[in-house]
């Protein structure tokens, strides 16, 4: 007696295995199902263009598939010092253009340390003035106030300088930024052989800036221009990629020079195969 | 007319009128014996609790005179019932001017009382102990109301004949001084301290010093309570967070309603939760403007409650609004997205931040006028700089340029120079060696010389305290700020720093 009861509550249902295959399958063939369009996840195709601030570099800018930076989403960037600098020409850039349409221009900077430099920031075009520093304990802090910050949909950009972020909170931080139409520039701090084995976030765009020896002036004397190795890790394709040209938002890198004087940032042409000719007139002259 | 009371086993006096007190009748009589002095007196049942409001009352109107009115409750007479001996001290220091003089002050302060039908004592002194004496057994020969004593010196000759009460000491103590034949404040001057002290306890030296200024004496002033304040309790205690939020939310929006009729603005809210085992917990938020929108001072709350603990329950809970500020209401414009809008938003969100994370770690660089780049700007809390101030980040003179990250303490490195007084050739930052493929500078920073330590004259103390700053790149194109602290000597050997990174 005692036996068949347990076999008949072993019984599989044959209603719920139907289902699952179901499920099963329809995960696999992408094939939408109601149960599944259910699920509380936005598709990236959503994805709607506000606002974009070209970087003013045409090589980098048509490398994008938005032709710049859009101004509703998150973008990261990873590096040394050079990252820093990177991310300060594009708040520059940003601020620039949203100060033409009578947009507040206050930027929320977030971070552990206070190692900002006012002066510094000043000579490279930002008015330090409208920075506001908030300086968290963790990360989790720092997430937090980003994610306020730009949900106040009054901000330029919202920063932050974090070593690590969970996926959940780069979405929740990337949909904040649609939303409110607030740039979300997240500086990542990690080591350089490690960038490349950092987990995907939903940020739009992934850059890894890196300093390269820069040319020595041709007085031979102190520092030349700043150089940068400026690399497009990674880059979310969206619909806006359409009539674009097929390698828009593809991984690819360039060197390129900051002129503060002028600020402006421009691509080193690179060096290519030529005849040894330049060499021997050089021989000939001498 | 006089109030009686039960008290040592008969009805007792315990305050009469000055037409009673002309025939005779004192305090602590029994009715019966003020009854034989005048057989038709008025006798009340004496209220303590109504003594004390009706002084309250004349706390606030006495609030005019000086923000420092306490009440005192100092009593000598040994049935503790009597509100008799009781006064106000209003602490007058810088308001009499307001008035003309102290005595125009007293002069209106006994017109106001008079009109309300008081008569009333006062005394004016230095010490709170010798205006506490004056008051009651002093009077002014010629005012008869009052008496001011000026100086120091003064306060020592005016309390010397009055009677020992003068002192506030307990009953006891009074008569034992009177029976050893010290009637007078006077008297204790002249007798040794030491065998007082032995005799009577500490008090009586205590409040003579008090009284002769030198001991200090403070008095706390009763403020009244906040106006703004709302109080909701519950039947059952409640414990749950969401209870918390719900039951604040509601007390949000009454108080709310009661600011815009009154025109005001919140600047400081406090919550103060009564929990069932009577132990009560403080929640505290402040707004950087005046407020008083429901949502986003519910919000600011939210980020709070965390870290209340309901422990065992809350009975009640009470929102009062400890500081307010005038705000007028303002017509708000369609265009949701206009600049006004967007100062507002941001208002906002640094209230939210602020409440969660602390004044200081939200803040804005502001520029500082001294020489080295760590003290050249400083980080100031948001409230007290508004956005769109100019500032002058260029500096008296346009410095070279600066590093974007600097080190707020430079970090001591070890350098290899090829010539001791040149740039760096090699360092080690960071466990690595990087070898300097450029450098430039020197840029020399010194302190201000008011700050430079040791005598400017005779040792060279510039050595030691002046900064040549070279921006420095390396193998791999990163740029560091390094400084040698001092300069190079035979028998002193600079140390070098690194104090900010280039992009």
């Amino acid at each position: 007696m005692l036996a068949t009861v347990i076999r008949n509550s072993f019984r599989p249902d044959q209603k719920m295995i139907s289902l699952l295959r179901q499920k099963i399958q329809a995960i696999e063939n992408k094939t939408p199902l109601s149960s599944l369009a259910n699920l509380n996840c936005r598709k990236f195709e959503q994805f709607e263009l506000k606002n974009i601030v070209p970087l003013g570099v045409p090589e980098v800018d048509a490398a994008l598939p938005w032709n710049g930076f859009p101004t509703n989403g998150l973008h990261e960037i990873f590096g040394d010092t050079a990252a820093f600098g990177f991310l300060v020409v594009l708040i520059t850039r940003l601020t620039e253009i949203l100060s033409q349409t009578r947009h507040s221009t206050q930027v929320l900077w977030c971070q552990q340390g206070r190692d900002l430099c006012g002066q510094g920031l000043a000579q490279f075009g930002i008015d330090p003035n409208q920075i506001i520093l908030v300086h968290g304990k963790n990360d989790r802090e720092i997430i937090w106030a980003m994610e306020e910050g730009l949900r106040s949909s009054s901000l330029a950009a919202v920063i932050g300088k974090l070593h690590k972020i969970p996926p959940i909170a780069s979405r929740r931080l990337h949909l904040a930024a649609e939303e409110n139409e607030t740039t979300g520039l997240l500086l990542r701090t990690a080591p350089s052989n490690m960038v490349r084995q950092a987990p995907t976030s939903s940020a739009l765009t992934r850059w890894c800036v890196t300093s390269v020896p820069s040319i020595t002036p041709a007085h031979g004397v102190g520092l030349g221009v700043p150089k940068w190795h400026l690399e497009l890790q990674r880059c979310r394709l969206s619909a806006a990629s359409e009539g674009k040209l097929e390698s828009a938002g593809q991984p690819r890198s360039w060197q390129v020079e900051w002129y503060n004087e002028t600020s402006d940032l421009s691509v080193v042409t690179d060096l290519c195969n030529r005849s040894d000719q330049s060499q021997s007139l050089w021989k000939i002259a001498n | 007319m006089a109030t009686i009371t039960c008290a040592h086993g008969g009805q007792r006096i315990t305050a009469v009128n000055s037409a009673a007190q002309a025939v005779g009748i004192v305090p602590k009589q029994s009715l019966a014996d003020a009854r034989t002095l005048y057989p038709s007196l008025t006798v009340h049942q004496a209220d303590p609790t109504a003594d004390l409001k009706a002084l309250n009352i004349l706390r606030e109107i006495c609030e005019r005179y000086t923000p420092w009115v306490a009440i005192d409750t100092f009593d000598n007479t040994p049935s503790n019932v009597s509100l008799w001996n009781t006064g106000l001290w209003l602490n007058i220091t810088g308001c009499a001017h307001l008035f003309g003089s102290e005595e125009a002050l007293l002069e209106d302060l006994f017109y106001l009382l008079k009109n309300i039908g008081y008569q009333a004592r006062a005394g004016l002194a230095s010490t709170p102990g010798a205006a506490w004496a004056l008051a009651r057994y002093k009077t002014d020969p010629q005012t008869k109301r009052w008496f001011i004593s000026n100086t120091n010196e003064d306060i020592r000759n005016c309390i010397a004949e009055l009677p020992m009460k003068g002192l506030r000491l307990e009953c006891d103590i009074i008569e034992g001084l009177e029976r050893m034949g010290l009637l007078s404040i006077g008297d204790l001057y002249r007798i040794p301290r030491a065998p007082i002290t032995r005799r009577f306890g500490k008090s009586v030296l205590h409040r003579l010093d008090q009284a002769l200024g030198d001991l200090e004496e403070s008095l706390s002033p009763q403020r009244g309570r906040s106006t703004f304040s709302k109080y909701l309790a519950f039947i059952d205690p409640i414990g749950r967070r969401e209870d918390i939020e719900a039951a604040l939310n509601r007390l949000v929006v009454s108080l709310c309603t009661d600011l815009e009729q009154a025109n005001q603005g919140v600047r400081r809210l406090v919550l103060t939760l009564y929990r069932v085992d009577k132990s009560t917990g403080k929640v505290q938020i402040s707004t950087s403007q005046p407020r008083r929108d429901p949502t986003h001072l519910s919000m600011l709350f939210r980020e709070k409650l965390e870290t209340i603990d309901p422990g065992l329950g809350i009975d009640a809970i009470v929102l009062s609004a400890s500081e307010t500020n005038p705000l007028k209401v303002r017509q708000t414009g369609l265009n949701t997205n206009s600049i006004a809008e967007q100062t507002e938003n941001v208002i906002k969100l640094l209230d939210r931040l602020v409440s969660r994370l602390g004044s200081d770690n939200v803040t804005r660089l502001e520029p500082v006028e001294r020489h080295l780049p760590e003290l050249a700007s400083r980080e100031v809390s948001t409230a007290s700089i508004p956005s769109g101030v100019k500032q002058d980040w260029r500096g008296p003179t346009h410095y070279p340029s600066r590093p974007l990250q600097l080190l707020v303490h430079p970090l001591p490195i070890d350098v290899i120079a090829e010539i001791p007084d040149g740039p760096p050739f090699l360092f080690y930052w960071q466990n690595h060696q990087r070898r300097v493929m450029a450098a430039e500078g020197p840029e020399r920073i010194t302190p201000e010389w008011w700050l430079i330590r040791g005598n400017m004259w005779k040792t060279k103390p510039l050595n030691n305290d002046v900064r040549d700053y070279y921006r420095i790149e390396d193998k791999d194109g990163k740029r560091y700020w390094l400084y040698r602290k001092g300069l190079y000597h035979p028998d002193n050997h600079p140390t070098w720093y690194i104090h900010g990174f280039f992009a």
